[in-house]
């Protein structure tokens, strides 16, 4: 009997836990549009303190001004004036799972937030749609003076003057046209402050969730760690797939103080009708140290490039990343670091997978100021293509304005070496089994820096199915 | 006075790099054109050309076309050399297994522009190596885009340099591959002294349909100087599964190693940065072939270190 041969593939991400829809039962949703009576109104809505009304109103104003950027992926499939800037969740914010609404307490059961919760995590929030609809910190932690709380509250609470002197500060609206709207429309997200000396050996988490369809999440994450302190902070995402766009436009701010430490780790699984156009940003003090970990698997575009300024001598910045665009997906992705201090340093590891028409594009900026003397920064860039139907690009630009730096740069881009699986079959491998272990491997160096439970996540995403051989 | 833009990236990154193009003041109404000059070599034959332009009056420009016919062997040696504002464009046609070697000297006297525009489109089996030298004390723009249009088609490309005092080199060099089994290698090596500008962009660009490709590209930057910028923008960009692309650059001053190794056979630091600086335009002198051409490139080297 002839053998019927199995073209080998590796299978598109499995969404199904993720696209399970809840029943939209808002307390309030924001017209669709963006005018300044809607921005009055959201500002009203959350009680904002009149520094903050302000804010939002310039900011509004700046994005009108700014233009689209002309590079990196079209975003002509996003239309503002269809989509709803602030949906909140018929709860207030609980710290027990058991008050929050059973269909939103099931939507976070099913991507194992609560589980996660009670296994490995200090605290966790916990956002759907516009506002945090749970938030909690181990009491252990709190007695240390660990604060992670919800914007809202940090702005109108004991930390108010803290999170007005930091907040849009590294990011501003002039930044580009969607920190300016995220500047004008931002609401949830959370505060961190890490007080000096204190180390967090497990981790934080936020996870968001938007569930409404045709809106927007703007969540505003704000994480000061103090000098000497240590931090480990995860966030996840998802939402399920609608035939409208949805849009993120959030924003991260990292402050690492001196001697501080922070690890922020993502992974990224919006639906495929998501504009993801986040923006992440770190400033780190003399020997500090940001450590970015990054998968993105999901969103119909995204443009993602977390940033590290290395303004304090002796300041590190490591980013591993890892990105996978399937069937219609332009998933533009990387980092920028900038040397400002002396004797800083930087090191960027990403590997990117392209298959089934799927677009993805590295893109980096290095750039070494003129009083960065020291300076070391290496940058290496793995593309592995699947298929001639998805496209791989590599756009890094490096800067260097002292001669006193070392900067390194290499990328590769193929597809699956047939040397390797041949080297592999040698030793007594399947062709179907060589070609498995290369792909997986491929991805190891975002999941090994992972806790288990989101690398296991993280290889979920990311699931080989091999039958036959490679025709 | 006009406001061109010249050695656009093929696809944009973000503007406040300032990469995606430059910006140059060119007098379009004023440029005086120079006799085109014609090279053509029958099929199977040879042809070797020298030229020398070196511009007349503030704006000129010279066009220069190479028609190399199926199987055939043409060399040319361009020695370009601006007085004030000088546009050379050499554009080369080159059958199937033809091989063009273009060697360009480009020279420019201080506070002078020099624009090198360099284009060829290969068939099958088809090659280009292009060898240019950068040496002067003014500004060179240089654009170079080669199409490998046949299947088996090749360019080697090889550029060395020496920027100094406030000169400005901005280069641009991007390779399409759309035929199958087409390869590049691109190497771009030199060093900056003073305040010395420099901006290269390479693009490996491999097209659907060119399979079992393979294109390479290296930059290695010497930073002499201690108000020198260096810009590096190396892209890939890849459209087609069966291919295999590479980039890598290496930027830095003399490595601590490298010193001592120099120091410890009685050579001071000055001297050692002299040497490296000369390295990578002596290797391409050497890979000329040509004896005055070579010279050139030696004698301008010994003018300037």
């Amino acid at each position: 009997m002839a053998e019927n041969k199995e073209k080998t593939y590796v299978e598109d991400v499995d969404r199904s836990v993720y696209d399970i829809k809840d029943v939209e039962h808002d307390a309030y949703r924001m017209e669709e549009g963006l005018t300044p009576a809607i921005v009055d109104k959201l500002s009203k809505e959350k009680n904002d303190p009149v520094w903050m009304q302000q804010f939002r109103l310039q900011a509004l104003q700046i994005y009108h001004e700014l233009p689209v950027p002309d590079w990196g992926p079209s975003i002509e499939g996003l239309d503002m004036e269809h989509i709803a800037t602030y949906v909140r969740p018929n709860t207030k914010m609980q710290n027990n799972w058991e008050n929050v609404p059973r269909d939103i307490k099931d939507t976070f059961e099913r991507l194992g937030i609560p589980q996660a919760e009670r296994k490995s995590l200090a605290g966790v929030g916990a956002q759907y749609d516009s506002e945090l609809v749970y938030h909690n910190v181990k009491d252990s932690v709190a007695a240390e003076g660990v604060v992670y709380t919800d914007m809202e509250s940090a702005l109108h609470g004991e930390y108010a003057d803290m999170v007005k002197k930091y907040f849009m500060k590294l990011v501003t609206p002039r930044d580009h046209k969607f920190a300016a709207l995220h500047g004008a429309v931002w609401s949830g997200g959370s505060f961190v402050y890490v007080p000096k000396g204190v180390h967090l050996s497990i981790p934080l988490q936020s996870y968001f969730r938007l569930n409404a369809k045709g809106a927007g999440q703007f969540e505003h994450t704000l994480i000061i760690v103090d000098e000497g302190a240590s931090l480990h902070f995860i966030e996840g995402c998802s939402a399920p797939k609608y035939n409208v766009a949805n849009l993120h436009a959030g924003c991260v701010e990292l402050y690492v103080k001196k001697g501080a430490k922070l690890r922020y780790s993502t992974i990224e699984n919006w639906s495929k009708n998501m504009y993801n156009l986040n923006t992440k940003r770190a400033l780190v003090e003399e020997g500090g140290t940001i450590e970015w970990v990054s998968g993105s698997f999901g969103s119909h575009v995204g443009c993602l490039y977390p940033m590290s300024v290395l303004k304090g001598d002796n300041s590190r910045m490591e980013f591993t990343g890892v990105t996978f665009a399937g069937a219609g997906q332009n998933l533009d992705t990387g980092a920028k670091v900038v040397h400002i201090g002396r004797n800083t340093s930087s090191y960027m590891n990403t590997r990117s997978i392209s298959k089934s028409g799927g677009i993805s594009t590295f893109r980096s900026s290095v750039v070494v100021e003129k009083g960065a003397k020291g300076a070391k920064s290496a940058v290496s860039c793995q593309s592995l293509m699947l298929d001639s139907e998805s496209r791989s690009d590599t756009i890094p630009a490096m800067d260097i304005r002292t001669r006193d730096a070392a900067i390194g740069h290499e990328a590769k881009i193929g597809a699956i070496s047939n040397e390797a699986v041949f080297y592999l079959m040698s030793r007594g491998m399947s062709e179907e089994d060589a070609r498995a272990l290369i792909v997986s491997g491929f991805a190891d160096n975002v999941s090994k820096e992972l806790p288990l439970e989101y690398a296991v996540e993280m290889n979920n995403l990311i699931r080989l199915e091999m039958k036959g051989s490679i025709g | 006075m006009d406001t061109i833009l010249v050695n656009q990236l093929p696809v944009r990154t973000w503007n406040r790099l300032g990469v995606n193009e430059t910006a140059l003041p060119w007098d379009q109404a004023a440029s005086r054109e120079l006799e085109q000059t014609h090279i053509a070599a029958k099929a199977g034959g040879q042809e070797t050309v020298r030229l020398s332009v070196q511009g007349e009056g503030e704006y000129s420009e010279k066009s220069v076309v190479v028609d190399a016919a199926e199987g055939s062997r043409v060399t040319v040696y361009e020695d370009l050399r601006s007085r004030q504002h000088l546009l050379v464009r050499t554009q080369m046609k080159v059958g199937p297994g033809a091989k063009v070697r273009l060697v360009q000297l480009l020279g420019t006297e201080q506070d002078t522009v020099l624009r090198n525009e360099v284009s060829g489109t290969c068939q099958q089996e088809g090659s280009v190596e292009l060898l240019q030298v950068l040496l002067g004390r003014g500004d060179v723009y240089t654009d170079s885009r080669f199409t490998l249009k046949g299947d088996g088609s090749a360019l080697t490309a090889d550029m060395g340099y020496l920027g100094q005092a406030r000169q400005v080199l901005d280069m641009n060099l991007v390779v399409d591959h759309y035929g199958k089994k087409t390869a590049s290698r691109i190497d771009a090596s030199g060093a900056l002294k003073d305040a010395a500008k420099k901006i290269f962009r390479g693009t490996i660009d491999f097209k659907r349909g060119s399979s079992d490709s393979a294109g390479s590209e290296q930059e290695t930057v010497l930073m002499l100087g201690e108000d020198v910028v260096n810009k590096t923008v190396p892209l890939i960009l890849c459209a087609e599964e069966n291919v295999a692309g590479n980039h890598g650059a290496t930027i830095g001053e003399l490595d601590d190693d490298t010193l001592f190794y120099f120091e410890s056979r009685g050579i001071d630091r000055q001297t050692a940065e002299n040497i490296l600086a000369r390295a990578s335009i002596e290797r391409l002198a050497r890979a000329v072939g040509d004896r005055e051409i070579e010279e050139k490139i030696i004698n301008g080297l010994n003018e300037e270190l």
